[in-house]
């Protein structure tokens, strides 16, 4: 492939699995098998795929590079692309560029006690970070998730819950808005959960995914209970184009949100214009 | 009184009296060559407000968002009162949410008319009885009416307005010095080919700014067809058959309801004779129509109505 | 290498000469703008302030087709565009325009990858600037640089000094260029005439001005902003005028299995730039994008490229249908202020 940084790799999707009744979770493969056994990438970090003849998107790799061979995206279908990528079946070919962006400063998080608050599709690029730790589970201290959705209808990954729940000194707290029948675990939103659950902020690392609001309200109650905004980190969305540093889309203020992020320190947001 | 004392007076009073939420005017520019467009919401900054040759701006594109924060007063001059006229026919804004200063000036100066000046020793740009005076560190020279004014000005014959709540300047009817379609009729004499390669030849220049589309009145649309992204009606690029698509697709929709205010000529970067089409359009719809925008308050739009004897000319 | 000096009737045979080994690109009129044609493209004009256009273009085309793909059955096959393989000499082109490249290679190459196809052109192209004699109204390069008497991005520049041109080589390109047969060793009096057309150009043009420090402390929250929103058409011209800006847009052309990609120019002062799939817009009016602009080109910049966004080129401001002057909004904004209340102090 040239050096024009424009041009995808192709990618064969291999598995779609239909989270809810609008999300789905592809996996994909590299065509090319060079690029296949040579990519490699770190949690946080986000792809452009290409859907010829619709165009291009923005999601993260949700899946982790310690489970090499594929990549995975979740797509929540309102879009034209995310449209046109809900109607494709295994076996089509998408364009991918890929990775991009900065990633979750996993290094810094050794030994901590991390506590993952993830909200409907925000757990999508949380996923890549926890599965990551899990898979270096030695390296980090307890894993705690908090994951809400609208109703159990809308919480995503439900296949790897056991997963979570069972490995070692991990915890995962469900949670939906209302109450329905069946449901057994918490009932209430994401960011008052937090408040229930208390987390301990000494030696413990935050990281929040989820509808602007819920972020909103996470990373306050999150100062509340004594984070500091160093200890917080969050992935931000924009609306893409290029995704490194040239259209000029992304920017708040002096960054360039798909090259200095998306993931950012609430620390680092918080000397941000207030323009996202 | 001059012109522009009274309009200063009539908008203290308009302002004071609490009629109006905000004067939309003339202010003087960032150089004396230019004005632009002012926002006046006090009684004292009224005296900011300026009539002169180069007050060229057509203000009434500010009108169906000024109004939705209360009535609003705008300096409107004939060809922009049209313009007015058919936004209340459409619906995008309230009669009694907009008071029309309508303005008769002698004429508005045309850029080119400065091209032999030092536009930075220009100190003052005024009306005088033959024309329009520029006012150098070396004293007046008068440009006569013809080489002075817009193209759109030789035409204007001043009609009465077919609104107005305030009138400033010399309403008396005049002769036009120009026949208003006098370059569409030498436009005609064109073949079809020669007609095909000369707008071949403008588009290729266009560089899909949509500075037309944002100075033209007309077009208020909150989404316009080209921004679409739901269903792609019209590519961004700007290759031919695209450019050509979005400005023939825009002189559809503006067919009918262009007054030939030449904004969009005056916007373009590229010295695209756009009022040339605007102006094609609007001698086809007052040969198949009879009316032309914004002359009465009683005609139906002319595309936003159907009559059964409406004109169908199909080939044979 | 020392200066040089062609007489203006051998200026068409010099860029002739060239145009048999590159594509040369001269300025002509057209519909009362200046444009860079192809040389034999309508008659050459070097008596002009400024072009409509700076030479964005020429670096990145308004429209460029990056690839083509074509599906058979599920799987699909690309081919890119090839990259720029000829030559090019941009003749008559201005300081600030050819200053303004230094901007742009910065933003396209801070972050790997960089943007291949704009510097296969920029590695291409030779310029050759023609310096003002007759500074626009709307000019103040020298309030941001001093492109006049210190020439950025340009191989050779050119000063005109009545029957003939002054010329001098900043590269080594240049300096092969000055070789032609058509030039000849400049003398005493034609450095002095070169002075004099200097310092006329500079008194027409405002006095220097440092901006880097003042602009770093500017008003979130400034009163101008609200004010230029209201009569701010978001038209775009003074966007895609600018040499310095870059932004841009990609784009699928689909004709039923096949198709390509192509980019744009495209700019933030368009309503939809920043309008997510989900309905949020970060700059939802003309308050914020008019901010946008004058921030990104007089602060943003500064911080992320330690250089100005803004050659003062002036075309903003002569281009602009309601007299928005971005160099009084930029005084403006210097005036000291009370404390921002911008950033997210939550």
């Amino acid at each position: 492939m040239s050096n024009n940084p424009y041009v995808p790799q192709l990618a064969v999707i291999e598995k779609i699995t239909e989270e809810t009744w609008d999300t789905k979770t592809f996996r994909a493969v590299f065509v090319d098998e060079e690029f296949r056994n040579n990519f490699t990438y770190k949690p946080g970090q986000f792809q452009e795929v290409s859907v010829f003849g619709t165009g291009e998107a923005t999601f993260c790799l949700t899946s982790t590079a310690t489970r090499p061979g594929y990549i995975e995206f979740s797509v929540k279908r309102f879009g034209c692309v995310t449209k046109a990528l809900h109607g494709l079946s295994e076996g089509a070919t998408v364009g991918v560029r890929a990775p991009l962006g900065n990633c979750f400063p996993y290094e810094s998080f050794k030994g901590k006690d991390l506590w993952f608050i993830g909200g409907g599709i925000g757990m999508a690029p949380l996923r890549s970070l926890l599965n990551f730790c899990l898979d270096n589970r030695d390296d980090y201290g307890t894993v705690n998730i908090i994951y809400g959705a609208r109703s159990a209808g809308d919480l995503c990954f439900k296949s790897e819950f056991d997963e979570w729940k069972n490995s070692p000194n991990t915890n995962l707290y469900l949670t939906i808005d209302r109450e329905e029948e069946g449901w057994t675990e918490n009932v209430g939103f994401v960011p008052s959960y937090l408040m229930d659950l208390k987390p301990n902020p000494e030696g413990a690392i935050a990281i929040t995914c989820g509808p602007p609001i819920m972020i909103k309200f996470v990373l306050k109650n999150l100062n509340e209970l004594g984070f500091t905004d160093e200890q917080i980190y969050t992935t931000l969305e924009m609306r893409m184009k290029c995704g490194i540093g040239k259209c000029g889309r992304c920017n708040i203020g002096q960054y360039y949100v798909c090259t200095d992020g998306p993931v950012f320190s609430n620390a680092q947001l918080k000397g941000l214009p207030l323009e996202y | 009184m001059s012109m522009e004392q009274v309009l200063r007076e009539k908008a203290k009073e308009l302002l004071s009296s609490g009629k109006v939420k905000v004067v939309i005017g003339y202010g003087e520019g960032s150089i004396p060559i230019k004005s632009t467009p002012i926002f006046v919401k006090t009684p004292e900054q009224a005296d900011c407000l300026v009539l002169n040759p180069t007050c060229t701006n057509n203000l009434t594109v500010y009108l169906p968002q000024a109004v939705k924060s209360g009535p609003v007063a705008v300096v409107a001059k004939p060809c922009e009162v049209k313009n007015i006229v058919e936004l209340v026919k459409e619906n995008q804004i309230k009669r009694e949410d907009v008071t029309v200063i309508a303005v008769s000036t002698p004429g508005i100066l045309n850029d080119a008319a400065l091209a032999e000046f030092d536009l930075l020793d220009v100190k003052k740009i005024s009306w005088k009885a033959d024309g329009v005076a520029v006012t150098t560190s070396q004293g007046d020279t008068v440009i006569p009416r013809d080489a002075a004014f817009q193209k759109k000005c030789l035409s204007c014959t001043a009609a009465q307005p077919a609104i107005a709540d305030i009138k400033i300047g010399d309403w008396a009817e005049r002769a036009p010095l120009q026949d208003k379609f006098a370059d569409v009729e030498e436009y005609e004499k064109l073949s079809a080919e020669e007609k095909r390669a000369f707008w071949a030849g403008q588009f290729s220049k266009c560089i899909r700014c949509y500075a037309c589309r944002q100075a033209c009145p007309g077009c208020y649309c909150n989404e316009c067809f080209v921004d679409k992204n739901g269903q792609i009606w019209a590519s961004k690029d700007t290759g031919a058959e695209s450019n050509w698509f979005f400005h023939m697709t825009r002189m559809m929709h503006t067919a009918g309801r262009c007054t030939g205010c030449g904004e969009c000529e005056r916007a373009c970067p590229m010295g695209i004779p756009l009022s040339l089409m605007g102006k094609k359009m609007s001698l086809l719809v007052k040969e198949l129509f009879g009316t032309q925008p914004g002359e009465s308050m009683e005609d139906a739009p002319v595309f936003g109505c159907y009559q059964t004897n409406d004109p169908d000319p199909c080939p044979e | 290498m020392e200066a040089k000096v062609i007489a203006k009737q051998d200026i068409s045979a010099w860029l002739s000469s060239l145009a048999e080994k590159m594509e040369v690109l001269a300025p002509v009129e057209d519909g009362g703008v200046i444009r860079y044609r192809p040389l034999g493209e309508g008659e050459m004009n070097l008596n002009f302030s400024g072009p409509a256009k700076s030479l964005r273009d020429h670096f990145t085309p308004e429209t460029e087709t990056l690839f083509r793909y074509k599906y058979e059955g599920l799987k699909a096959e690309l081919e890119e565009s090839p990259a720029e393989e000829h030559d090019r000499l941009i003749f008559g082109a201005r300081a600030c325009d050819a200053a303004a490249l230094k901007y742009v290679d910065a933003v396209y190459s801070m972050v790997e990858p960089r943007d291949e196809p704009y510097f296969a052109r920029r590695e291409r192209t030779t310029i050759v600037g023609l310096f003002c004699n007759n500074p626009a109204w709307s000019c103040f390069c020298t309030e941001v640089g001093n492109f006049l008497t210190n020439p950025q991005e340009m191989d050779a520049g050119l000063t005109d000094i009545g029957d003939k041109y002054y010329a001098e080589a900043y590269t080594a390109k240049g300096e092969e260029l000055l070789s032609a047969a058509q030039f000849e060793p400049a003398g005493a009096e034609d450095a002095a005439a070169v002075e004099k057309v200097k310092q006329k150009a500079l008194s027409r043009l405002p006095a220097k001005g440092a901006h880097e420090e003042a602009c770093l402390s500017y008003n979130w929250d400034s009163p101008i902003f609200p004010e230029l929103a209201e009569k701010c058409l978001g038209c775009g011209v003074c966007a895609y005028s600018c040499p310095t800006c870059h932004c841009f847009d990609i784009q699928e052309c689909a004709q039923g299995k096949k198709g390509s990609r192509f980019r744009c120019w495209d700019t933030c002062q368009f309503e939809k730039f920043t309008l997510m799939g989900h309905g949020h817009n970060p700059r939802p009016s003309k308050k914020e994008r008019t901010r946008q602009r004058v921030f990104h080109k007089f602060k943003y910049s500064i911080e992320r490229y330690k250089m100005l966004g803004c050659v003062g080129c002036g075309r903003c401001i002569s281009a602009c249908p309601v007299n928005i002057d971005i160099h009084a909004v930029v005084a403006e904004l210097e005036k000291p202020a009370p404390a921002s209340e911008g950033v997210n102090n939550e």
